[in-house]
């Protein structure tokens, strides 16, 4: 075997490692299920499609709280979702519906329930949240400015943060 | 120039190629496989492979998502961002979705303006002593555009970056190395490496809760029905309406990536 060959062999052997590493590591690191539904790993939409959700669909609240639901249909507020007044609320739609699938006795609100992401009551800040003025919004929407409007409307200056429960109930809030 | 361009270039540019060397048969015969074969996959990622049925009607239709801003509706409450906050464990300081505001003062000045990246999200008042001057004014959400031809999942070296067959875009963070490369690909800015989980990250059109027959945060928590998700294989569906009768837009539609969230009342200074 001449000189020359001898080096051909040596690239050959070389080539054929570096093709059976190439393989070899995308064996090992290439998932199983690459590909079986597309270019990616099969399980990963799943994995995603698992993950717990958080926010309520305002259609949860409905059963046990129809004639609120009912109201706030019938009102301005008829899109506004219930977790931007009453918090997210998952802890206590869980709790409820787990307490009716066992038919134990229990309470799903409250301090003795354990719920902690539900609130209670009228609150400025809340009303502010979306109605603070503000340049942008489309012509129509009413901006309220709570520093000076119960003064405008006739009523005592006032800290309370439940000053706008006195003219207005948020499920239908028309005065 | 995004990827997704340059591939729609080089497919006549190859076809120059042939015709210059046509004695090359078998230069000639691989860029026709490699065309074929390049057209079957982009067909498979595109297709929707799912089907449900109308809630109302009870009909069959396969599952393609789209999703809807009307912003003439928006309000700029930045609800949907707070939503999206919680629901994602979005880390402090990163938005996957986020609200803007375009300003046109008389002058003929336009001015662009967003919330805080962090809680409460509020718009403030914007033009102070000036709001005598604002001609025009209306917000618009931006959010992940689920684009038809992705250039975030053509980057991905590892193929991290992929499409449902429902067509939305998602990353799967196991394998996700986080180089960032989608980052700077995506043309409406959506994505942005995880300070937490050292991934790339973006809107995922709440996949969790669409799989569950929930709308996504964002839309379920908006007080004015701007934002609305829906199935465009439906001709029920009021988003596939929209899309076929209203005057709906894309944003950047010269990045030529078929975006599937569709806006409508945009002027041409959004971007």
């Amino acid at each position: 075997m001449s000189k020359d060959t001898r080096h051909l062999w040596r690239a050959a052997f070389i080539g054929l490692l570096a093709v059976c590493g190439f393989i070899g590591l995308r064996t090992l690191m290439v998932p199983a299920s690459f590909g079986s539904t597309g270019p990616y790993r099969a399980e990963a939409p799943e994995e995603e499609a698992a993950r717990k959700e958080l926010l309520p669909d305002q259609k949860e609240c409905k059963p046990c709280h129809e004639a609120r639901y009912e109201k706030l249909q019938g009102g301005a507020h008829k899109l506004v979702h219930c977790k931007h007044c009453h918090g997210t609320a998952r802890e206590h739609v869980d709790r409820c519906k787990e307490l009716a699938a066992s038919g134990k006795e229990g309470k799903c609100a409250g301090p003795e329930s354990g719920v902690t992401d539900l609130y209670k009551g009228i609150n400025s800040a809340k009303c502010d949240k979306c109605h603070h003025p503000r340049v942008g919004p489309p012509k129509g929407f009413p901006m309220i400015d709570i520093s000076t409007h119960p003064q405008e409307m006739g009523a005592e200056p006032t800290d309370d943060p439940a000053v706008c429960g006195e003219c207005h109930d948020g499920h239908d809030p028309t005065p | 120039m995004t990827s997704s361009n340059r591939g729609l270039e080089m497919a006549p540019a190859a076809n120059n190629v042939n015709n210059d060397v046509p004695e090359d048969n078998s230069r000639r015969n691989f860029l026709a496989e490699m065309a074929i074969i390049g057209g079957a996959a982009m067909s498979i990622s595109i297709l929707p492979a799912m089907s449900v049925a109308n809630e109302e009607t009870g009909e069959e239709h396969k599952v393609t998502y789209a999703f809807l801003v009307d912003t003439t509706k928006c309000i700029g409450c930045a609800r949907c961002v707070e939503a999206c906050v919680a629901e994602n464990s979005v880390p402090e300081g990163y938005l996957r979705t986020w609200v803007e505001r375009y300003v046109y003062f008389e002058d003929g000045t336009i001015t662009v303006d967003s919330h805080p990246k962090t809680a409460p999200f509020s718009f403030g008042m914007f033009a102070g002593e000036h709001e005598a001057l604002v001609s025009n004014s209306f917000y618009v959400s931006k959010l992940c555009n689920h684009c038809v031809n992705t250039p975030c999942i053509q980057v991905c070296p590892v193929n991290a970056s992929y499409m449902t067959p429902e067509g939305v875009v998602l990353i799967d963070k196991e394998h996700c190395i986080g180089c960032s490369y989608c980052v700077q690909a995506c043309p409406f800015n959506t994505r942005f490496i995880n300070p937490v989980t050292q991934t790339a990250d973006k809107c995922t059109w709440c996949y969790h809760r669409l799989k569950k027959g929930l709308r996504t945060a964002c839309v379920t928590a908006c007080p004015t029905g701007t934002r609305i998700i829906g199935n465009i294989e439906d001709p029920e569906d009021p988003v596939h309406i929209a899309f076929t009768q209203k005057r709906v837009d894309v944003l950047k539609s010269y990045m030529g990536t078929r975006p599937k969230t569709r806006y409508i009342g945009l002027t041409t200074d959004v971007i």
